[in-house]
């Protein structure tokens, strides 16, 4: 139980302890010990034998912490991939004791007002939402701009009430992804993933790595410039027509 | 009570491989090693390698180990010069299934990947080429998000049905060319590109922070088992995915195009 306890304070902190215990298991307590080891004995070859059994375990090591696909996942973060009829319940458990939360949404909002309003932090979390203009021409074609609406209207009374700093903002570009930011904890809903019953894949990222800045990134420069203009591409259809 | 579309996909736990090497390795190598390399003291030797396993298992086998091996994702490519290093490694190969998912982006897909795309419809590859139809409504919405002059989508779309048209007159003999064009109207799904042993999703352009970004998963694991099982659902869902026939006349601003932005290559 303690152990358990323990293991989860450092990983909310994002401490990558695991690594840290072996350079210090390796260099604190195996080195010294070889090396008393080897002053002591007085075998034939004792130096060439301790090194090659060094040798070896550090081969080991290394081609462990350098294998290809779990060194990928390490620099991007990725915890998880999922396929889930409903896949938004996954991002609750990060949101109860958030302080900084980014939510870029434009389908399935009442899900996302659920997720929202069922596991609001108690206070002091500073939340961004981008929602898709229920008036632009994608709202229209991607579902009835009356929902949109609709929604719009809720996250707005919501925002009111909550004792959370809550700034909503309306984009009009291509609706392509849901997007959840939660701290250090990416949740990436990709729309059109879809199988045919209905399941959607998702993609769960942890810590400040390579998607982490991606999607940050992404997410402000849809936060400052919500509309297709001269930095974003589109300019140019806007004046030929 | 039972679903109406039933789909074939299910996650599926891959753990082995990497667990039996990991085993193998202790029992043949580092275990004889340290009983051969030793004298009187052996037992401190095997505790203190025996410590650093567990430790080296403790830290490798997390979550992140368990997504990484059982869904396949080989590597993340940001910038269209890396995604090349993927294309160069997979042209020395016969494609014998081609699958392609084309949307956004069309322009840069067509002219970085017609020259391996002729080829192996040459030499017989099942073609099957999934796209948005010309004359969606979706489509200056999407001339928009990816920064194309109005009609730029359509006159590549006529350029990839002249493709197909002249891949079949110059086959190889014997070879059959096998390329089927189907058309959706439905939100743009990201483009896709399944080739030899690996599919290759991109994200569209619109959710990255530099412009590009493409996965590239494994024959066999479950990143790869997902996006070819969605493919074949929708292509083979007769209500959604629909043959057509382009012609020039859908295409506006034709004349434009065709002056200014051929695509070449050579069948």
């Amino acid at each position: 139980m303690l152990v358990k306890k323990l293991r989860k304070w450092l990983e909310d902190r994002n401490i990558n302890y695991k690594k840290y215990l072996i350079l210090f298991y390796i260099i604190f307590i195996m080195a010294p010990v070889l090396i008393v080891l080897s002053l002591n004995d007085t075998g034939e070859n004792v130096f060439a034998r301790t090194m090659a059994s060094v040798l070896l375990l550090v081969f080991f090591v290394v081609f462990f912490i350098y294998d290809y696909r779990k060194k990928l996942a390490d620099d991007w973060g990725l915890r998880s991939v999922e396929v889930e009829e409903n896949p938004y319940k996954y991002a609750s458990k990060a949101l109860v004791g958030a302080k900084n939360v980014k939510v870029s949404a434009s389908f399935d909002l009442e899900e996302i007002y659920e997720l929202i309003s069922g596991n609001m932090p108690k206070g002091g979390c500073h939340f961004e939402i981008l929602l898709l203009n229920p008036y632009c021409d994608y709202a229209k074609l991607c579902d009835e701009t009356e929902k949109y609406a609709e929604y719009a209207d809720k996250f707005e009374a919501l925002a009111s009430q909550s004792q959370n700093e809550i700034d909503i903002k309306y984009y009009s570009l291509m609706p392509v992804n849901n997007l959840f930011i939660i701290d250090e904890n990416v949740y990436v809903y990709p729309m059109t993933h879809k199988l045919s019953d209905g399941r959607r894949i998702f993609r769960y990222y942890r810590g400040k790595k390579a998607a982490y800045k991606n999607y940050c990134g992404y997410f402000k420069r849809t936060w400052e410039n919500p509309l297709y203009e001269a930095g974003n591409g589109g300019s140019d259809n806007e004046e030929e027509k | 009570m039972k679903k109406k579309n039933e789909s074939t996909f299910s996650v599926k736990r891959k753990t082995k491989g990497y667990e039996l090497f990991l085993i193998l390795y202790i029992v043949l190598i580092i275990v004889p090693s340290i009983i051969l390399a030793s004298g009187d003291k052996a037992w401190v030797n095997i505790v203190l390698a025996a410590g650093l396993i567990v430790l080296v298992l403790f830290y490798y086998f997390d979550n992140t180990y368990d997504t990484s091996v059982s869904w396949g994702m080989r590597a993340v490519y940001t910038a269209p010069e890396q995604e090349r290093s993927f294309i160069d490694y997979h042209r020395t190969h016969f494609w014998k299934e081609t699958d392609i998912t084309l949307s956004y982006d069309i322009k840069n897909f067509l002219k970085s990947k017609i020259h391996e795309l002729a080829v192996m419809a040459r030499l017989g590859s099942k073609m099957r080429i999934l796209m948005l139809d010309p004359q969606s409504e979706y489509v200056p919405l999407l001339e928009k998000a990816c920064s194309m002059k109005p009609g730029e989508y359509a006159y590549y779309v006529l350029q990839v049905q002249n493709f197909a048209l002249r891949a079949a007159q110059a086959a190889v003999e014997k070879s059959v060319v096998d390329i089927q064009i189907k058309y959706y109207d439905s939100l743009p799904f990201d483009n896709m590109l399944r080739a030899y042993d690996a599919m290759l999703v991109y994200d569209n352009k619109e959710n990255t922070d530099n412009g590009f970004l493409a996965y590239s998963f494994e024959n066999g694991l479950n990143g790869y088992n997902f996006y070819k099982t969605m493919f074949n659902e929708k292509w083979n869902d007769e209500s959604f995915a629909y043959g057509k026939e382009i012609t020039a006349n859908m295409v506006p601003n034709m004349r434009s195009f065709a002056d200014n932005d051929p695509i070449t290559y050579t069948v």
